[in-house]
């Protein structure tokens, strides 16, 4: 059962990807172009997502528990530190060179396109990296 | 379908990038941006911020120097 809503919710969140536009690396960079040729509408792609999981997560607050688990699995971390920012930073340098973030990227691995490939392949390696080198956040 | 420019050598720098500050900060888009933001968590506030402010530098960045990678 909980794959199948793994599965589920995948493909939802893959479609929702896919239909706005926020899985094309161009559009991407064109929105983080704000300089220069800024095509602003991921903001209402981001936006909608952000107020729909705000109503959804509302509701779950509501329940003991989730339907096919025992506990909600929600983050502990709070503090604001220089790792935070450090890592948002790197991230961001990343995302706005090519217009890739993790998400996207997956989906975008059904274009079969080996650009796609090396990057996943490469941020694969960073985020392993990262583990060995750095290690988890307490 | 997508059409990605990129060289070879700019889509492993970029990945690893990704792949690296994702881990370090906790979060990416999803995580941070939807979630976070949608759970208004302040600490996810911050890094959205951050990765986006980031991200707008660096293409301005490409832009004035005339970076075509």
């Amino acid at each position: 059962m909980n794959m199948l809503i793994s599965f589920f919710s995948g493909l939802v969140f893959g479609l929702g990807l896919l239909l706005s536009g926020m899985n094309d690396p161009q559009k991407v960079r064109g929105f983080l172009d704000v300089f220069g040729d800024w095509q602003p509408e991921l903001i209402a792609v981001m936006g909608a997502a952000v107020v729909v999981f705000f109503l959804a997560y509302q509701l779950g607050l509501k329940r003991k528990q989730p339907f096919f688990s025992d506990l909600f699995h929600t983050p502990m971390l709070t503090q604001i530190n220089a790792r935070l920012l450090i890592g948002a930073t790197l991230f961001g340098v990343g995302w706005g060179l090519v217009g890739l973030c993790p998400g996207p990227a997956l989906v975008d691995l059904l274009a079969f396109d080996s650009s796609v490939i090396w990057f996943v392949f490469a941020l694969l390696v960073g985020n392993r990296l990262a583990h060995y080198v750095v290690g988890p956040a307490r | 379908m997508i059409n990605i420019t990129s060289s070879k050598p700019l889509l492993v720098v970029a990945g690893l990038l990704v792949g690296f500050g994702t881990y370090i900060g906790n979060g990416c888009t999803s995580g941070h941006g939807v979630c976070g933001m949608g759970r208004l968590s302040v600490r996810s506030g911050v890094a959205t911020v951050t990765f986006i402010v980031a991200g707008v530098v660096t293409v301005a960045l490409m832009n004035v120097f005339g970076v075509q990678l």
